[in-house]
């Protein structure tokens, strides 16, 4: 595995799940490779995180899940945005990005 | 907020479905990821190697998944209690002994110490309660309990002459008759000086109190207080009640015109209750005839309640008292009157104290054997779950989780200890206040304590985590390889817990004894005096009373009264089925004028020394009528005159041993009846008939005169004997008084039985108390000795293999098993025996005819206990001579 793969950033995997989720309903392997692949493989999910961060989203009730079946024909437990879900994935980004520009403008300035 | 808790109580309880999901779901992932895998090219086998190893480790993925609610520590616990109450139902006997011995105690001590407190100990309601005091005084010749109370001239007398007062009040609850919806209501009152709720402390909830000049003699208006209750009540907390008027029906004599209208000028707070939970209203004293007469400065009948300055102590106040009474009968010597009154004081012990002290000095007693008996039991089980918490300590629990559960049992058996205590409390509280009423009427009923309860679960709590923790400390701090090596189950480990076992048990059982001794005591009293021959036949007669006020407000001459009186006679006598009729001046078998003995002279013998007999005025027929009996003399017959007099056999006895009794010649006064009065004279000696009650055998001696219809006496209580029910027979009365005068109310009308029962009451309350205390005392001492037996029994299963392996004999085990539980009893009633030595000098006022040091009660008691420790030795050493040698060796 390359050198360069990089956890996702603390904090920043609920946002990337929200995020993910709002193109549609998915399971949580179908999350975890969304995420490597739009990143092109940057971020490497750990299974532990992802598991924490969507458990912590679902007593946070931004999330809700419900079995299905996978397109394989198998069947998974799948995520979708609540309302206030749905809500949270812009006031993340927006926070998200206050944090990278701060920190870009220390990387710049210091 | 609330969502997001109430999904989190959702996954508590829906545990073993989260964790079903969550595994599965893991599952699913691992496969979808293999599934991938494998179209990318990898054999199947490989592609879930892989993917497995990808995916990491599963239960720590699931155990992070889970923390991600943040609900661990909840959900920890509800696993714990879970375990802890599944624990506890496995041991069943220990649940069930170790609660019900809380719950026992902390009722028992929680509704008597309310009532101790409620009665005696509650500090008044009212602003600095130490100042405010209530005037008794104590008489020379009568028994130490009893207390005269204050006077109007008394008052008068303290309030001018005192410098030490910040004020004084006259209190006197009298019944009065108020004219409501036209009919007379007969209601208590308290006529009080205007000073009264000053000198007390309190303000009114509604209009105001009475003023200087409303109180006086001849003042115009009658102002009326209505107590808290009463506005309640009779008028529905109606706000405009002040100006609202109420006619009444002057009879009493402390009211100055004869029929008047009182009018409400204010409400007074329910504090006010504690001096008379019984009293409807307060109006304003205005001293008028019998009160103002120096006569009543000895049996006034009122109270006076006395605010103190501040810094004054009371004795400082008693001793001014004290000089200002002394100067008082100086300066007004009246040889008729001679001063009574030998001291002041400002206590008065209540009439309940004394029962109350000794029913809690029991509470508390069991109290004890039940911390006892919960230690005993908790650290049996401690020790025995050693093996048990060996196993969970190897499997990973630290001993902070062993603690843990430990804590959760506890608290379980607390929790439910808690519930059943404060159930058995209120029950408590009931019953006690059932006594209450019957003994100390105007006493306001008694609230269960919160604060004592608490206190109660206090020491509960204190008791079960002390000793159900410290035990396992102790093993803790012993060295863990005592917890986890589990040979040392054998007898030489538990030496520590077995010695404290058995002083515990020691001790138990010399409580219990105690408790045993002191039942069987008043137990014994309780027959005695049931054995005790009443002197008169009770059985058959029914009783009535005519309601003296009544009579007062409806027949105003001596002479109407005097005419009633044989009316009524009269007309009992034509009730069918009634074979005689006789009447009093006063009721027997009650409490009336108990204190108030009277004082004799017999002529020509010193005066030094008044002899002190209850004087009981009664028709012809009473002797006959009562079956009472004659000993030497007659009975009275016609022609008889008011001078003729019967006394009874212990008036002979005690004050006539000297002389012949018929002939003796005796007076009420020093000095002999006035010129030419001829003197009283003993006609006749009648056998002792216990008039008052059968434990007033050894009171006071009774002289008997004949009504004289001249000094205003009229007999309105009535004895008829007839055959018929006694129900019938007071029908019958009720409507012949109603054919003389339909205003004309018949009192307390019952049959005698019936009287000397409810005299008994209060005896055969406390001996049911003492022996049902006893009895549970029994019950604990009983599980104490089986509890240490039983677990030595387990303890030394190897011991008694051994001893059935190298031969021997079944009998022999249950021998030695029989002769430990019966050395560890033995040794306890030693100690037993000594103690109610000590603490049964503390019952000896209650006990009748029965020394404390009676013999037959130890015997008794000592029997019984022995017998109950071998009941309780048996089923253990049952259990180890059923012990297989090679069973028991195996084992270890």
């Amino acid at each position: 595995m390359p050198e360069n793969k990089n956890e996702v950033f603390q904090g920043s995997l609920e946002m990337l799940i929200l995020r993910v989720l709002q193109t549609g309903d998915r399971h949580g392997y179908g999350i975890a490779k969304r995420i490597e692949q739009v990143s092109q493989n940057t971020f490497v999910i750990n299974m532990g995180s992802l598991y924490t961060a969507l458990n912590r989203l679902l007593s946070k009730g931004h999330v809700e899940n419900y079995w299905d079946e996978a397109d394989t024909g198998r069947r998974a437990k799948f995520y979708t945005l609540t309302s206030s879900g749905k809500a949270q994935v812009g006031v993340e980004i927006e926070n998200w990005n206050a944090n990278i520009a701060g920190v870009q403008r220390i990387i710049d300035n210091a | 907020m609330i969502a997001d808790w109430l999904r989190r109580l959702k996954l508590v309880f829906k545990q073993d479905r989260f964790w079903g999901d969550l595994d599965e779901e893991l599952k699913a992932h691992v496969s979808l990821m293999a599934e991938d895998l494998e179209r990318q090219g990898l054999s199947p086998d490989e592609a879930t190697k892989q993917a497995l190893r990808k995916f990491g480790n599963v239960n720590h993925i699931q155990e992070q998944a889970y923390d991600a609610w943040g609900v661990r520590v909840v959900t920890d616990l509800y696993r714990d209690i879970r375990y802890s109450a599944r624990s506890l139902w496995k041991s069943k006997g220990f649940s069930f002994a170790v609660v019900t011995t809380l719950a026992l105690c902390m009722g028992l001590n929680t509704s008597i110490l309310s009532a101790l407190y409620g009665l005696i100990l509650k500090p008044l309601p009212f602003e600095e309660p130490e100042r405010l005091v209530q005037l008794f005084n104590v008489p020379k010749d009568a028994k130490s309990e009893v207390r005269y109370s204050s006077s109007w001239p008394q008052y008068a007398e303290l309030r001018e002459r005192t410098d030490l007062f910040e004020g004084c009040a006259y209190v006197n609850a009298v019944p009065e008759l108020l004219t409501i919806d036209s009919t007379s209501h007969k209601v208590l009152a308290q006529k009080v000086s205007h000073e009264f709720f000053d000198v007390v402390g309190v303000k009114p909830i509604l209009g105001r109190f009475f003023q200087d000049d409303e109180a006086r003699v001849g003042a115009p208006g009658d102002p009326l207080v209505l107590t808290q209750r009463s506005w309640e009540v009779y008028f529905g907390a109606d706000p405009n009640v002040i100006g609202k008027t109420i006619p009444y029906q002057g009879s009493s004599p402390f009211v100055a015109s004869k029929d008047g209208v009182y009018t409400i000028i204010g409400v007074a707070p329910r504090s006010m209750e504690v001096f008379n939970a019984k009293a409807e209203y307060y109006s304003a004293v205005k001293a008028l005839g019998r009160e103002q007469r120096d006569l009543s400065r000895r049996y006034g009948g009122g109270s006076l309640w006395i605010r103190l300055k501040q810094g004054v102590s009371r004795d400082m106040a008693i001793d001014q008292i004290r000089s200002i009474e002394d100067r008082w009968y100086k300066e007004h010597s009246n040889p008729r009157y001679p001063k009574q009154v030998e001291r002041h004081e400002f206590e008065l012990p209540h009439p309940l104290e004394g029962y109350l002290f000794l029913i809690e000095g029991g509470a508390l007693f069991i109290l004890l054997l039940g911390c006892l008996n919960v230690m005993t039991l908790v650290l049996s089980r401690v020790t025995n779950m050693r093996h048990e918490f060996s196993i969970r300590g190897a499997l990973g629990a630290g001993n902070s989780s062993l603690r843990r559960l430990l804590l959760i049992e506890n608290s379980i058996l607390l929790i439910f200890a808690l519930a059943i205590g404060w159930l058995l409390a209120g029950v408590g509280v009931h019953y006690v206040n059932r006594y209450v009423e019957f003994l100390s009427p105007t006493t306001a009923l008694i609230e269960l304590d919160w604060a004592i309860f608490f206190a109660a679960l206090g020491i509960a709590a204190i008791t079960l985590f002390a000793l159900g923790v410290l035990p396992f400390e102790l093993l803790l701090k012993s060295g863990s390889s005592q917890l986890v090596d589990s040979r040392h189950r054998t007898s030489t480990a538990g030496f520590q817990v077995k010695k404290v076992h058995q002083g515990l048990v020691i001790v138990q059982v010399a409580l219990a004894f105690v408790m045993l001794v002191g039942a069987g005591l008043l137990f014994q009293s309780f027959r005695n005096v049931m054995d005790v021959d009443q002197g008169f036949d009770a059985e058959q007669v029914v009783q009535g009373k005519l309601d003296f006020l009544t009579v007062e407000s409806v027949y105003n001459s001596k002479a109407e009264r005097s005419e009633l009186a044989i009316q009524v006679f009269e007309k009992m006598r034509q009730i069918p089925g009634v074979e005689q009729v006789c009447r009093t001046g006063v009721g027997l078998l009650t409490d009336d004028n108990r204190t108030r003995p009277n004082i004799f002279y017999i002529r020509g013998e010193s005066e030094e020394q008044p002899l002190l007999a209850s004087w009981v005025t009664v028709s012809a027929e009473f002797m006959e009528a009562m079956g009472i009996s004659f000993v030497e003399g007659r009975d009275f017959r016609p022609g008889d005159h008011e001078q003729t007099v019967i006394v009874d056999e212990l008036f002979a006895k005690r004050y006539l041993k000297h002389r012949e009794a018929l002939g003796t010649e005796m007076w009420f006064k020093k000095g002999g009846p006035p010129q030419g009065f001829p003197w009283y004279r003993v006609v006749g000696v009648t056998s002792k008939a216990n008039l008052r009650g059968l434990e007033e055998r050894d009171g006071l001696p009774i002289v008997y005169t004949l009504f004289s219809e001249s000094s205003g006496s009229h007999g309105f209580s009535f004895y008829l004997r007839s055959n018929r029910p006694s129900g019938a027979l007071i029908r019958d009365m009720q409507a012949k008084l109603y054919e003389i005068d339909p205003r004309l109310v018949l009192g307390s009308a019952r049959s005698l039985d019936q009287s000397i029962d409810e005299l008994l009451t209060s005896r055969k309350g406390i001996t049911a108390l003492l022996v049902a205390f006893a009895a549970l005392a029994l019950g604990l001492s009983i599980i104490g000795v089986y509890a240490v037996l039983a677990y030595d029994v387990a303890q030394r299963r190897r011991e008694i293999g051994v001893r059935g392996a190298i031969g021997a004999s079944r009998m022999v085990v249950m021998k030695m098993i029989l002769q430990q539980g019966l050395w560890k009893a033995a040794i306890g009633l030693g100690f037993g025996v000594l103690l109610s030595l000590y603490l049964t000098r503390f019952l000896e006022s209650m006990l009748f005819d029965v020394s404390a040091l009676e013999i037959s009660v130890y015997v008794v008691s000592t029997v019984v206990f022995l017998l109950i420790a071998v009941a309780a030795s048996y089923v253990p050493a049952r259990r180890a001579m059923q012990v297989d040698p090679m069973e028991a060796l195996k084992e270890e």
